[in-house]
């Protein structure tokens, strides 16, 4: 048995006893934990990894150089006058104050009214419309599958009486 | 196994790359590999993103200047290269790093070369829901067996901030594996 003058001659470091209980169980934790992802490769896949390498190696290395046909100076030259030469152009286009509507596309037209910048109730819409334009629609429509269709509208009515009533 | 300074300096010489380049590939090629799969996880996106890895590593070799070891440098490189595919991905496909990894975890257990358990499929799961850093302090600590002064070098954070992470990384996981063990 150490005398109590041997004992009192080791130390411990501070706190050591303190921590000791949880060190010990992120130990345990780590332990429980599997020890392999379970991942495998090919057969012969490092063997052959050298021979794909060194292909490409060689691509890599044999790769000439072109020499440009225009220089880079002449090109950034000609591109810095066509950028001025169109940002003169835009700039007299956007000082005509005169729009032709047929000149807004479409697309446009169509993302103003979907984002509700225009408050049109069906009334006024079908107002819009005249019969020969009404029939000429039906006949441009395709018609979407039945499936498709349900999907939509389950996913796009707020209120569901109308599906009710079928 | 040949001195780093004369493999980056027969890298760098015109004459003895390619002789070098091999020397290269040899003694890097599986660690590489497993720590770009531990990544991705599946055989193919880490063949390319390993073949992409050495590329890159040949082509910029001119740029590295040897303040940190060559592995080090190869490690970052290679890890830049994963994380960047699963950026990648998830952009094309409109969804996040984290539902990129659970789909590829979803398609471990057809996967020709995975030949884990369930408990593996699941310790995957665990291991991704912990932030992109703490995945790679956690792999490359528990299966990589890389010393937390290797691992200082490689991710460059401190020692003391990378083994906290791994021990919160390791609590994380093993409650996630008790939750849901079905076993």
């Amino acid at each position: 048995m150490k005398s109590k003058k041997e004992i009192e001659k080791f130390r411990v470091p501070i706190r050591y006893f303190d921590e000791f209980e949880h060190r010990l169980f992120n130990k345990l934790h780590e332990e429980m934990l599997p020890k392999k992802t379970g991942f495998k490769t090919p057969e012969t896949y490092f063997f052959n990894l050298d021979i794909k390498l060194k292909r490409e190696h060689s691509k890599a290395s044999t790769k000439k150089k072109i020499a440009p046909v225009i220089s880079f100076k002449t090109f950034s030259y000609a591109a810095s006058i066509a950028a001025v030469a169109i940002l003169f152009f835009s700039i007299l286009e956007t000082s005509n104050p005169e729009h032709n509507i047929k000149e807004i596309e479409i697309s446009n037209i169509e993302n103003f009214i979907n984002e509700e910048n225009i408050q049109l109730n069906q009334y006024e819409l079908a107002y819009l419309f005249t019969e020969e334009k009404l029939n000429n629609m039906t006949s441009d429509v395709t018609l979407l599958p039945e499936n498709q269709l349900e999907d939509y509208l389950l996913e796009s009515i707020n209120d569901s009486n109308p599906l009710l009533e079928y | 196994m040949i001195d780093e300074k004369q493999l980056i300096s027969a890298l760098k010489s015109l004459k003895k790359s390619e002789k070098a380049f091999q020397i290269l590939i040899d003694q890097y090629k599986e660690r590489l590999y497993w720590h770009i799969r531990k990544i991705v996880l599946n055989h193919e996106d880490t063949d390319d993103i390993l073949q992409n890895t050495f590329i890159k590593i040949y082509k910029n070799i001119h740029k590295f200047e040897g303040n940190s070891k060559l592995y080090t440098w190869m490690y970052r490189i290679a890890t830049n290269e994963a994380i960047t595919f699963l950026n990648k991905r998830a952009k094309q496909r409109n969804i996040t790093i984290e539902e990129v990894k659970n789909q590829l975890i979803e398609n471990l257990e057809s996967d020709i070369y995975f030949e884990g358990n369930q408990i593996q499929i699941i310790l995957q799961k665990a291991i991704n829901t912990l932030p992109q850093k703490q995945q790679l302090v956690f792999n490359m600590k528990y299966f990589g067996d890389h010393t937390y002064e290797n691992l200082s070098e490689i991710l460059e954070t401190s020692v003391g901030g990378l083994k906290s992470s791994y021990h919160i990384a390791v609590k994380k996981i093993t409650d996630y594996i008790k939750s849901n063990e079905t076993i």
